[in-house]
């Protein structure tokens, strides 16, 4: 799951309940003002009744305009004995002027006078305002918090895509790197320290990595290279010793065995160096030249090889095809591509070699599939077979990268199948 | 600004409303200073009611005298004010120097309710005046 959805869902969770929290806090300390309001409005009310009763002075009316009314009782002493508290609750109280009974809050309180005349004090306010103005603010607070989320949600994953974009771009960046190939630099035109950080930690990854690999192909190189005078030198001994010593049968069998062996090294070295050749780059010529001849002669150079198989090839071209590289690496790619067919192909197998919207495809009859994710890979071999230096493939790959083509295996319909896309046009080379 | 939100938070751990709520005292139950108070300056009146509102360090208390008198006391039991609606205001209460100053400048008037602070002493007239007076002698 993307970051941003997974800090979207955990933000909600951890918000909805924080916020109604929050909400349901406010709502009830606001409701409780609004009641310590009435409250108030009542003992004040009642103090003045009160101090008008002590002084024997004239009473208010008993209900004036605003619906507020008020009623004073005689009481026992066991009475006010019995009811020590003051208290406050809420009724139905009725309203002689309008013929209504309407919701009120209701005070009383007892008091005695200098006879010792113990009163039962009872003020009432109306509280349908009060419940009024208490739902408006719970509606309001409701449509508050229904807002409030997603707005802060919304504001949190703008805020981060606006301040992730650093991140973004150097995810983009290794979406496109691939090693060996030539690369732009790490995007890097942020002044946060941490990105900052990240994107030279990774520029400095793959400099070390390109250096190394630099010095890979060249230690190859130079080892093929240097081999090359050793192996020479070994071969023409061997070539003095049967000329111009007086070997028996024996001996002169056993020094063309090991003149055979030494002709397979000397052809590893020469595949070594022309693969490291191809991955320098140093092929860098290209022509445009039709490359159906080339396969044609190819395919007839290799029945004729491997006449003893009875192999049957059946080849699919168009009359012309133009392609745009250096001819050599084209022989090398085709003729690896085509002798590996020939070779690995039972007796009696069909081989298939077709060229159709751009692509060149070279299959022949297989039993199991080759693991596709390593048979590009050099020395790899599903099995020693006389000739085979476990390079071919591995040339196959290094020409294709030389001009960015598409190469692939496939196993299908018990067919090893594989296809490569041929340069038409002229291909950026790197 | 820390009492506030305790005074909140104090308004849950209570009944919803109830921190505002007066509650009935007994006489006995006000902080010693306000029961000298009164006997000492209503030494013939009775107590009409007393009651406590809030709790802790916002607690005060009033008392209404049977002849009409009402006397606010903060939580240590010092009088904050007192109010006497019928020119029955006991005047031991009053510093001196008020006396001298409003009898020179109200000569007919009354007072009807003293209040304090920290700094000053407010009074309020029958006729409506409204004075103020720094604590010190002045």
């Amino acid at each position: 799951m993307r970051l941003i959805y997974r800090m979207a869902l955990r933000l909600s969770l951890a918000l909805i309940p924080l916020i109604a929290i929050w909400a349901a806090v406010f709502y009830f300390t606001v409701a409780d003002q609004i009641n310590d309001e009435a409250d108030d409005s009542l003992e004040d009310y009642s103090e003045l009744i009160m101090i008008r009763v002590l002084g024997n002075r004239q009473l208010p009316p008993l209900n004036d305009g605003s619906n507020n009314s008020y009623s004073i009782t005689p009481v026992s002493a066991e009475y006010a004995n019995e009811h020590p508290d003051i208290e406050y609750y809420d009724a139905e109280v009725y309203i002689p002027e309008k013929r209504e009974t309407e919701p009120a809050r209701i005070m009383t309180t007892i008091f005695q006078d200098s006879e010792g005349r113990f009163y039962e004090l009872k003020v009432s306010t109306p509280t349908f305002e009060k419940d009024d103005l208490q739902k408006a603010i719970l509606s309001l607070i409701v449509a508050l918090y229904l807002l409030l989320l997603p707005i802060i949600i919304g504001l949190t994953v703008g805020i981060y895509n606006q301040s992730l974009k650093p991140l973004y771009a150097l995810l983009n960046w290794l979406d496109g790197y691939k090693p060996g190939k030539s690369h732009t630099p790490v995007p890097n035109d942020t002044d946060i320290k941490e990105f900052n950080k990240l994107n030279v930690a990774a520029q400095k990854a793959v400099e070390r990595s390109e250096q190394f690999h630099e010095r890979q192909k060249q230690f190859i190189g130079n080892a093929s290279h240097e081999l090359q005078t050793p192996l020479a030198v070994l071969g023409n001994r061997m070539e003095w010793m049967l000329n111009s010593m007086n070997l028996n049968e024996e001996q002169m069998g056993e020094i063309m065995k090991m003149k055979r062996t030494l002709s397979s090294i000397v052809r590893l070295n020469k595949t070594l160096l022309l693969l490291t050749k191809i991955e320098n780059n140093q092929f860098p010529d290209s022509n445009r030249f039709d490359i159906v001849p080339m396969i044609e002669e190819q395919k007839e150079l290799y029945d004729e090889i491997y006449a003893h198989k009875e192999l049957d090839c059946r080849v699919t071209l168009p009359t012309k095809f133009e392609v745009t590289m250096n001819d050599s690496l084209a022989s090398v790619l085709l003729d690896n591509l085509i002798k590996n067919a020939y070779i690995h192909t039972a007796d009696k197998g069909s081989i298939a070699i077709t060229l159709e919207n751009g692509t060149l495809k070279v299959s022949n009859d297989g039993v199991a599939p080759l693991d596709g994710e390593h048979i590009f890979d050099r020395f790899y071999r599903n099995s020693g077979k006389e000739g085979s230096t476990g390079l071919g493939l591995a040339l196959v790959k290094a020409v294709t990268e030389c001009y960015s083509l598409d190469l692939r295996y496939e196993f299908k319909e018990k067919r090893h199948v594989f296809s490569v896309t041929l340069p038409e046009n002229e291909t950026k080379e790197n | 600004m820390l009492k506030w939100y305790l005074m909140i938070i104090l308004s849950f751990v209570m009944k919803t409303s109830a921190a505002d709520q007066e509650r009935r005292i007994s006489f006995d139950n006000l902080p010693s200073m306000a029961q000298t108070f009164v006997t000492d300056n209503f030494p013939s009146q009775k107590v009409a009611i007393a009651k406590a509102e809030g709790y802790l360090w916002n607690t005060t208390y009033t008392v209404m005298l049977t002849n009409g008198n009402k006397l606010t006391f903060d939580k240590d039991g010092k009088w904050q004010k007192i109010a006497c609606s019928y020119k029955n205001m006991p005047l031991s209460i009053i510093p001196q120097y008020i006396t001298t100053n409003i009898a020179k400048q109200h000569p007919e008037a009354h007072i009807r309710e003293i209040s304090r602070d920290e700094k000053n002493f407010y009074v309020k007239l029958n006729d409506g005046t409204m004075l103020s007076f720094s604590k010190q002698n002045n």
